[in-house]
């Protein structure tokens, strides 16, 4: 666990302290001056007064400055932590769930300042005030100790409170994210269930009960203090009415009086968030919660003259496929889209679990991924960094005239720059520029087969045709796997073999 | 849609029409919220008065002063208590009828507006910014004016009490709405600056983590995890120079807050002691009074600042909602349709207008043109699901290129919920010739399709396809329902279309031969322009 943010964490007590210590010593100041004592030293108490407001202003900007340091380092590492569990895996989740650990990495990284800062400055004030009162012998001191109680006991029910709230709310959470995945994904149904239904949803997913939980924590927090408020007006009335005598004539009797009156100032903050506990809770128990399934280990070999298929598939397929294929030139799988195409790639490729038996020279060898085997996706990943590192994700030694080469063989020569930013705040590429840049990409990894997933769906007539060059110049030594659903004209006769799936 | 002034005016304009987010609610919280701060100050009077009482008189307080402070103390509590209980009722009632505006929109408009953005759009949209403009409404709306009244009342009782205070924070009272811009600017540049750090740091972190298979495939997984300490690591320096500057409007707030009270504090302690005299005096109880009531001037302004994240994130929802939320009152058409004449502008953005199209009941029609000439927008328009036409079509069969296959049962993906007998079942199913299939399951109709539905590409348009034929719909949109099919496939599945839907009006859009014979109407989409 990294660090604890001790200095951040200290002068957020001390911001909270001075505040109410300024209220406080203020008012016995006042009570003290009307009372004129002899010898009194007004001075002091002035100076204090001053220093004890620049503390305040101080400490409350320190604390500002580095708790949003630390929130931002902190996020910086837990990510990195997470990235590096990740490594050689793959996440089997549905879209937002990335969105989601992203958000939640912060969420806990803000634990400090939103949540802990808030608790112990409540403690050291409760602490503090009566342990004050009670040494003083204040009229009200057992009050100020009831109060204390009723603060522990309300607090800590908050906190088990949230933490159930949080744990169902995240389950409603979970339930909708699912439901309403499918409630879009069926959209283009919409209007025959609306038809039957009187153009009414039959099972629309629903936020109500999610937002009846965020909302309940939201309020238990506030009810909370209201209790207390309403605690602390009776015991004020109690002191009042009941105190004949205790401490008249004299400027501290005004310290219990006014902690009570000032009660929802001091506390206001601490007993409105402990409740929240549970949603940070719930951070870190899904960035601790392992759903990254490992990919197939490395394995070595390389074929020298054939590769053989014997029932290969990738575990999901419903049956394997037997085929023999060359170790060079382009090979067409062709088949409709749905019919285990990217799925036997990625088998192939090593980055989904395999069976069945796979044989490089007549000799079975196992799957897995190996070095120098390439899987270019279906839909191409620009990542959202510089043309350059788009090109070589990995970093390798790399002169710039290999990347112009590989940017050209796919007719990708307006792409000059190689420290443009691509994606979002960058320049946008097209469908058929991103498809091309992806293949370029796979030829500076210089690999020995290619496993390339329907490079042409979604293309123009132009693209279409400079992918094809590409790839067909990329077969002049290695093996070119193409999935795809529709053949190129051009394919048909410089294909090394078609095979149907 | 024009641009809305201010996040109010889209607020009055898209949100709160019909009988939502009515304007009584908001006033009884703003009235709630003042009229708890004008009884704290009467219950600071009392209590200052019992104090001196205490400390000056030495005697018990007075039965007068502490009825009065208990009873303002309790008027309080209770308008607290009352605001805090119609708060939360307000909320979630705005909350669900917003909900159900939503899926209002989502029944009107369907898959024409659903297919624009992905799902996690639509979730963020439902789960985010729902309550986001809900939480603005109620939390920063009220403040916003509870931060303006208040103040005023706390320095008119000020006045009526002590001239030289009340002055001083008069003069100071024209710096407040130098405040509110101060704290508004103030916290907006930080919020932003500080949200954009946030964001960026985020959005490559999903950039890179969505990538996961490409960094393994590329063996790029270590120097990107370095990229992106090394970038968290410079973005967290630059960002907290600029934020360390944002953060001063903050403190400047809580400065003068603070001055205040030690400053007033002061200032009265050397009244009483008679080392300053300013021509009025002063006693305890006003001392205590003044002390306990300056505070009132800010401490709502600050609060204002705790929900300024709030008006951001408002301002992002109204960004992605738009008028999704508007009241929609108006009733669909159900006649069963006949024949259609249209001409001139059909729709805006994309444009699509037309001299004449015309349809009758029974026609087979091919719709020709580029991707994205706007064949997909044109039966949108007419089956309604893209505001425009009149009366559009309403009992229709729409088939996409890509079938939706639900993780359900067999039957369930057939019936979507409605009522239908085995027997009707088995024979659509025969009818696309997927019966045999059936037959092959483990559970026959019952055999649920799961994530990965064992269907190839030409099974589930199939499936689909005998779902539509057992709505026997009078009108058929298809939109590319062979795209994604080789060519044998293609054939095969038109073929069983044009078998099974022959006495239906079909529009058919197709990039893939047909046969001619099959159509009586051309209809042609380029440049903006429907041609027949």
């Amino acid at each position: 666990m990294r660090n604890i943010p001790f200095i951040s964490l200290l002068l957020a007590i001390l911001h909270t302290t001075s505040g109410l210590l300024i209220l406080i010593f203020s008012s016995w100041f006042l009570a003290a001056c009307a009372l004129l004592p002899v010898n009194f030293n007004y001075m002091l108490p002035a100076v204090i007064i001053r220093a004890l407001a620049l503390t305040r202003i101080g400490a409350g900007y320190g604390h500002m400055w580095l708790a949003h340091h630390d929130l931002l380092g902190r996020t910086t590492w837990l990510r990195s932590e997470l990235f590096n569990r990740l490594k050689d895996h793959i996440l089997v989740e549905k879209a937002g769930d990335v969105e989601k650990l992203a958000a939640q990495t912060e969420m806990l990284s803000s634990v400090w300042v939103g949540w802990v800062a808030h608790q112990a400055s409540a403690a050291v004030l409760v602490l503090l005030s009566v342990s004050v009162v009670t040494y003083l012998t204040l009229p009200g001191a057992a009050l100020m100790w009831i109060m204390a109680g009723l603060w522990l006991v309300i607090s800590l029910w908050l906190v088990y409170f949230g933490l159930n709230k949080a744990a169902s709310q995240a389950k409603d959470e979970q339930a909708f994210r699912y439901q309403s995945e499918h409630f879009f994904a069926a959209s283009s149904l919409w209007h025959l269930q609306l038809n039957e239904n009187n153009q009414q949803f039959r099972n629309a997913p629903q936020l109500s009960s999610v937002w009846q939980k965020q909302q309940a924590v939201e309020s238990a927090g506030q009810w909370g203090l209201w209790l207390i408020h309403g605690a602390a007006i009776a015991a004020i009335g109690a002191l009042f009415w009941s105190n004949q005598q205790d401490g008249f004539g004299d400027a501290t009797a005004i310290i219990v009086p006014m902690l009570l009156l000032s009660i929802t100032d001091w506390l206001g903050r601490p007993v409105g968030t402990v409740a929240h506990l549970g949603k940070y809770r719930q951070a870190a128990q899904a960035l601790k919660r392992d759903d990254a399934a490992p990919l197939p280990p490395m394995v070595k070999g390389s074929p020298e003259r054939a590769i053989e298929l014997q029932d290969f598939q990738a575990q999901t397929m419903p049956h394997g496929v037997s085929v023999k294929l060359p170790v060079s030139g382009l090979v067409v799988l062709l088949g409709a889209s749905g019919c285990g195409k990217s799925s036997l790639m990625k088998a192939l490729a090593g980055l989904v679990p395999a069976q069945g038996e796979l044989l490089f020279d007549g000799n079975t060898v196992a799957a897995g991924r190996r070095e120098g085997w390439v899987y270019v996706e279906q839909s191409p990943r620009i990542l959202e960094a510089t043309l350059k590192m788009n090109l070589n994700p990995a970093e390798k030694p790399m002169t710039p005239e290999v990347m112009t080469q590989a940017l050209a063989q796919f007719g990708l020569e307006s792409l000059t720059n190689p420290d443009e930013w691509l994606g979002q705040g960058g320049r946008r590429l097209s469908g058929g520029e991103s498809r091309r840049l992806s293949l370029a990409r796979a030829q500076l990894a210089e690999p020995d087969v290619w496993l390339v997933d329907e490079p042409f769906e979604g293309l123009d007539e132009r693209n279409q045709q400079l992918v094809e060059a590409g790839l067909l110049q990329a077969a002049g030594g290695n093996l070119v796997i193409v999935a795809t659903h529709v053949l190129p004209a051009e394919l048909t006769d410089r294909a090394a073999q078609i095979i149907e799936m | 849609m024009s641009r809305s002034p201010s996040l109010s005016g889209w607020f009055q304009q898209s949100v709160a029409t019909g009988d939502a987010a009515s304007r009584g609610a908001l006033v009884a919280l703003i009235l709630l919220q003042v009229f708890r701060d004008i009884a704290l100050i009467a219950a600071y009077w009392g209590f200052s008065a019992m104090i001196t009482q205490w400390i000056m008189e030495e005697s018990s307080a007075s039965t007068s002063m502490l009825v009065l402070t208990l009873v303002s103390l309790l008027l309080v509590w209770v308008s607290q208590g009352l605001s805090l209980f119609l708060n939360h009722r307000y909320r979630l009632g705005l909350l669900a009828q917003l909900q159900s505006r939503l899926l209002l929109t989502f029944s009107r408009q369907q898959h024409a507006l659903v297919r624009q953005h992905s799902a996690f759009h639509w979730q963020t949209l439902w789960q985010m910014h729902l309550p986001a403009v809900v939480n603005w409404h109620f939390d920063y709306r009220v403040q916003q004016m509870v931060a303006v009244v208040v103040p005023i009342i706390a320095l008119v009782a000020i006045f009526t009490v002590n001239l030289v205070v009340g002055a001083s924070l008069l003069i100071t009272l024209p710096i407040v709405p130098l405040f509110m811009v101060l704290v508004g600017k103030g916290a907006a540049a930080q919020h932003r600056k500080h949200f954009i750090a946030l964001e960026r740091l985020g959005r490559l972190f999903v950039d890179r983590v969505s990538a996961l298979p490409l960094l393994a495939s590329f063996r790029a997984h270590d120097a990107q995890r370095e990229l992106l300490d090394t970038a968290g690591n410079s973005l967290r320096e630059r960002t907290m120079k600029v934020v360390s500057i944002a953060f001063l409007s903050t403190t400047v707030l809580d400065f003068f807050s603070t001055l205040a009270v030690a400053l007033i504090a002061v200032y009265i302690g050397f009244t009483l002691l008679g080392e300053f005299d300013l021509g009025e005096s002063i006693n305890l109880q006003q001392g205590l009074w003044l002390l306990l009531t300056a505070p009132l001037l800010l401490s709502e302004m600050k609060k204002l600042g705790q929900f300024y994240h709030q008006k951001a994130q408002a301002e992002s929802a109204r960004e992605a909602m738009g008028d999704m939320l508007k009241n929609d009152d108006s009733v669909v058409n159900h006649a069963v349709f006949s024949s259609l004449s249209l001409s001139g502008e059909l729709t805006t953005a994309p444009d699509l207008r037309t001299e004449q199209l015309n349809l009758e009941s029974g026609d087979w029609v091919r719709l020709g043109g580029e991707s994205g000439a706007g064949k997909t927008v044109l039966m949108e328009l007419l089956s309604g699901q893209r505001p425009g036409l009149e009366a559009p079509v309403t009992h229709y069969a729409l088939l996409t290129q890509t079938p939706v296959i639900l993780p359900f049962s067999v039957r369930e993906n057939l019936t979507l919920g409605g009522d239908f007998t085995d027997d009707v079942l088995g024979q659509v199913l025969a009818e696309v010739e997927l019966n045999g299939w059936v037959a092959s399951l483990p559970q026959g109709l019952d055999t649920p399709m799961g994530e990965h539905p064992p269907l190839s590409g030409g099974q589930a348009q199939r499936l689909a396809i005998a779902r539509l034929l057992l709505r026997k719909a009078p009108v058929w949109f298809l939109d590319e329902p062979t795209a994604h099919l080789p060519q044998a496939q293609h054939d095969a599945i038109s073929a069983l279309i044009h078998r099974t839907c022959g006495d239906a009006t079909v529009i058919w859009a197709s990039h893939k031969p047909l046969p001619d014979a099959w159509f009586n109407r051309r209809w042609q989409v380029a440049n903006g322009v429907v041609s027949q």
